[in-house]
């Protein structure tokens, strides 16, 4: 693959020698919607965060730099850096707006499109920038004002905008950052709950982005001569960026390239003959076509297929390689994915200060609430709950279904505020505090309902929550392997985890947020829908999990697990703290059995 | 921040219209209204669609487009006024909606959100530029009997076709919640929009109640295109400005909420209005992008408290 790519890129940079100078212009379009599509890639397509007014960026990249120079004589290559940055400056505005206000999918579009709009209406009504006819550049043919006379020139220019966003691209795919942005498209949440600050890495995208995009304007400015508010600003060129790399491959580093050969000489040729022919929107019909086509048919893009495609024929000629994964990404390959998983069981390392043996009176708890409450509506979900973990501790949560169970995990991991009350961590107060925070500060999570990012293998799972306590991807990606080995997904760990079974899911569940190497794990009914055998050895699992010096608060409903575990129990019921105590206490309270065991459980119940 | 950025704006607004004519004001006023029920109605039909299948139709606005050049096909060749022609307009659309719903729209119900948006704008870009082959760039206007005739109420004037446009348009809205609260079928959609899964386990054929809502919704723009089709020159672009419109009017009112994207039909058009009363006409679009941005951020839980999802 490798060679291959070098092999191109070698024929690319010998090609305008031997191309008609139309050819070359196709190339140059053919780069440059390329280069515009991978830097929409890294928000769009690897952070999931769908803009459609992209084109805004290439507006004020491109005028910036044109009214630098031609009022102040600034070369066009500083004055692109200038226009980058004020591109990026718009970005970050947009992102700031859009993900702290939380808009996702459809409203995310509607605020992208408006403010590209908001763009264009207002250079249009702005006649220091050449109002609604624009601005136009002198052809001095200087290279010092981004102008040659050889059309070649700009091939490898573009070329070279094309080859720099998709460096870009591949360095943040490789690191943490390209994890990251992964997990915040799969599930926002679940990767908050990992550690993962979303807000912060779709606004580093965004900017990546903006800035690259911006860097586009000042080339496509100085190439045309001219600049027109609605050429530049407008939403048809919002969709000539965004419809790319979806067609190609959103979210993959070659999707933006190959969905640009594909489209541009298409629409090149189709303006060509049919536009000429007063058939004025024919390409556009095509790309519309395309796009519902690509997402009937081909949802991941072209590249991701092509890809599964060439990988199989790679391995019918190796009959030793073993892997049958196409989403591993280069990082992976790198730090030697393909070698059979080995199967050391490494003890995790927990943060100092955190754990310990169990509590002395005088030190805080772990963990300590006071007074919690929150309320739905006219519903008291969690009333007034004071709740004590020492270290060490493995604390049941019980309660009949509605008692507030996992409304107070949501509280304890920041997911929900409480409308009162104080909770601590190791003695410090957390309330208001986001879930990655909390995460980063030991206290990790499951999800009742499992959460695992789809798209991603087992590994790649783990990896994510891996990542928190050690940034670089290949000491989390060995990691993540000791703690999938550990919960006994190893032979499973290439499996996209779409393909696990539910019994699966919930340890890959579990391996992720014990990835996170928390002081405290909160547990949300990882026993349910599990068969009698499976259970036994997830509290066997749990058992060995503790040992190893995690505190661990479990809400669960299979009554065996919890009289198993718990060396403590407390019980919710309508939100409220009905009772306290061992196992056996808790098996024998009358309340208790009231609101929850039932008489049949007396007799059951260990002594 | 908002307000800076308003500041800028200051020397962009004309000089004359800056000084405050009542009279002005209570002819936006009255026109703003008038024009309102059209807006209602183009909502109504976006926020039926949304409200059952959680789709939002982005190429709301090229349908209107298509339901405006229908009428000046009528009006054209068949010499029928779009005041009359409105019906078969509506209809039209009505199927273009079900085969669109039926063909696409079915496949990607479950979707993810962007998957759905993407296919939507593939839509929106054919329709707008199948309009743009058949029918060139030009901007086009239907004439009607009407278009001269004006009403005066003292000091301020009346569209009569303005006025028969809100009528009508008042009109189908009104009929449209009779059949959706007093219908069997109505009921059904209803239902399938309140719990999809619970109106599958009761036997209903959900495709089916898709199927006609999503034709409904399409009906109800062609129906307002062809009403605006004599007071509103358009051409194929247009289409955006309509569809940014209806998405203003529908998260005002609460998306999916039928009585807050009638009501928020209503208020949209009146401060458009009284927008273009006080700003010149090519800020009038500016003014409606950034309300879309304010509306976007200080979402409401709609008029009648429906929270969006």
């Amino acid at each position: 693959m490798r060679w291959a790519l070098l092999a191109a890129l070698a024929v690319l940079l010998a090609l305008p020698t031997v191309l008609s100078s139309y050819a070359v212009t196709i190339f140059i379009l053919i780069f440059f919607y390329g280069f515009l599509g991978q830097a929409w890639n890294v928000v769009g397509g690897y952070a999931g965060q769908l803009s459609v007014g992209h084109a805004a960026f290439v507006g004020v990249g491109g005028y910036t730099a044109a009214m630098l120079s031609i009022e102040l004589g600034l070369t066009p290559w500083l004055g692109m850096l200038a226009g980058a940055a004020l591109s990026a400056v718009l970005g970050a505005v947009i992102g700031y707006l859009g993900f702290r206000f939380g808009l996702r999918g459809f409203y995310f579009v509607l605020l992208t499109v408006a403010f590209a709009e908001v763009c264009r209406i207002a250079v249009s009504n702005i006649d220091a920038l050449g109002g609604a006819l624009g601005l136009y550049i002198t052809f001095t043919g200087n290279p010092r004002q981004l102008q040659f006379r050889d059309g070649r020139a700009y091939y490898y220019l573009a070329l070279a905008l094309l080859l720099l966003a998709t460096a870009i691209a591949w360095a943040i795919e490789r690191r943490r950052f390209g994890v990251y942005l992964a997990a915040i498209r799969e599930d926002e949440g679940a990767a908050e709950a990992l550690g993962v600050n979303a807000f912060a890495y779709k606004m580093r995208a965004m900017v990546v982005s903006s800035f690259l995009t911006g860097l586009g304007g000042t080339f496509y400015a100085f190439y045309l001569f001219s600049l027109q508010p609605n050429t530049l600003f407008g939403i048809p060129l919002s969709v000539e960026i965004v419809i790319r790399p979806i067609i190609g491959g959103a979210g993959t580093l070659l999707g933006p390239i190959l969905g640009s050969f594909i489209l541009t000489p298409l629409a090149e040729l189709s303006r060509l003959y049919l536009g000429q022919g007063g058939l004025y929107g024919a390409h556009l019909i095509a790309y519309g076509v395309l796009l519902i086509g690509v997402v009937l048919f081909l949802p991941e893009g072209a590249y991701p297929r092509l890809r599964r495609v060439l990988t199989r024929r790679d391995q019918s000629g190796l009959a030793a390689h073993t892997s049958t994964d196409a989403t591993s990404t280069d990082a992976d390959r790198s730090s030697g994915r393909a070698e059979p998983a080995r199967a050391d069981i490494r003890p995790l390392s927990i943060r100092a200060g955190l754990t310990g043996p169990p509590t002395p009176a005088t030190t805080p708890p772990l963990l300590e609430t006071r007074g919690l409450s929150r309320r739905f509506g006219g519903v008291q979900a969690v009333a007034d709950l004071d709740l004590v973990l020492a270290r060490g501790e493995m604390l049941g949560l019980i309660g009949p279904n509605g008692a507030g169970k996992t409304t107070a995990f949501n509280l304890l991991s920041g997911f929900l505020a409480p409308d009162a009350g104080e909770i601590r961590l190791d003695g410090r107060s957390i309330v208001g505090m986001p879930p990655h925070t909390i995460s980063r500060l030991g206290l990790a999570r499951t999800f009742q309902i499992v959460r695992p990012f789809p798209r991603m293998t087992v590994l790649e799972n783990v990896r994510v929550g891996a990542l928190a306590r050690h940034p670089r991807a290949a000491d989390a990606l060995e990691r993540a392997r000791g703690v999938v080995e550990r919960v006994g997904l190893g032979a499973r760990e290439r499996v996209p985890a779409s393909g696990l079974t539910l019994p699966e899911r919930k340890r890959l569940e579990l391996a992720r947020a014990l990835a996170t190497e928390p002081a405290l794990l909160l547990l949300d009914e990882v026993m349910a829908g599990l068969n009698p055998t499976e259970i036994e050895t997830l509290i066997q699992l749990i058992r060995a999990i503790h040992a190893s010096g995690v505190s661990i608060l479990l809400i669960e409903h299979n009554m065996r697990a919890v009289m198993a575990l718990s060396q403590r129990i407390v019980v919710l019921s309508f939100g409220e703290k009905i009772a306290e105590g061992t196992p056996a206490h808790i098996a024998h309270h009358p309340k208790v059995i009231e609101a929850y065991l039932g008489d049949e459980y007396v007799d059951t119940a260990p002594a | 921040m908002e307000l800076s950025r308003a500041r800028a704006l200051l020397p962009l607004l004309s000089s004359t219209g800056c000084s405050v004519d009542l009279t002005l004001v209570g002819q936006g006023l009255i026109s703003g209204v008038l024009f309102g029920g059209v807006y209602s109605l183009m909502a109504v039909g976006l926020t039926l669609i949304f409200g059952v299948m959680r789709v939002v139709n982005f190429a709301h606005g090229d349908m209107m487009v298509w339901g405006m050049y229908l009428a000046y096909l009528l009006a054209t060749h068949a010499g029928v006024d779009p005041y009359a022609g409105f019906a078969l307009c509506a209809a039209a659309l009505f199927v273009l909606g079900l085969l669109i719903q039926r063909g696409l729209v079915d496949r990607i119900v479950d979707a993810p959100h962007e998957m759905q948006i993407l296919l939507m704008l593939g839509v929106a870009l054919v329709l707008e530029n199948v309009a743009l082959m058949v029918f060139g760039p030009e901007p086009t206007r239907v004439t009607s009997s009407l278009a001269t005739a004006t009403l005066w109420l003292g000091p301020v004037f009346v569209d009569v076709n303005r006025l028969v446009a809100f009528a009508v348009a008042v009109a189908l809205t009104l009929a449209l919640s009779a059949f959706l609260f007093r219908t069997e079928l109505g009921r059904t959609i209803r239902a399938a929009a309140d719990n999809t899964y619970g109106a599958l386990v009761i036997g209903t054929d959900v495709r089916r109640v898709y199927a006609v809502a999503f034709g409904i919704g399409a009906a109800c723009v062609g129906a307002a295109g062809a009403l605006v089709s004599s007071i509103l020159p358009f051409q194929p672009p247009t289409g955006l400005s309509l569809s940014v419109t209806s998405f203003n009017v529908v998260i005002i009112g609460g998306m999916g909420s039928l009585a807050g994207a009638f009501v928020g039909g209503l208020l949209v058009s009146v401060a458009e209005s009284l927008g273009a009363v006080f700003l010149k006409p090519s800020l009038k679009e500016l003014f409606s992008f950034i309300l879309l941005i304010v509306i976007l951020l200080f979402r409401p839980a709609g008029l009648f408290g429906k929270r969006a999802s």
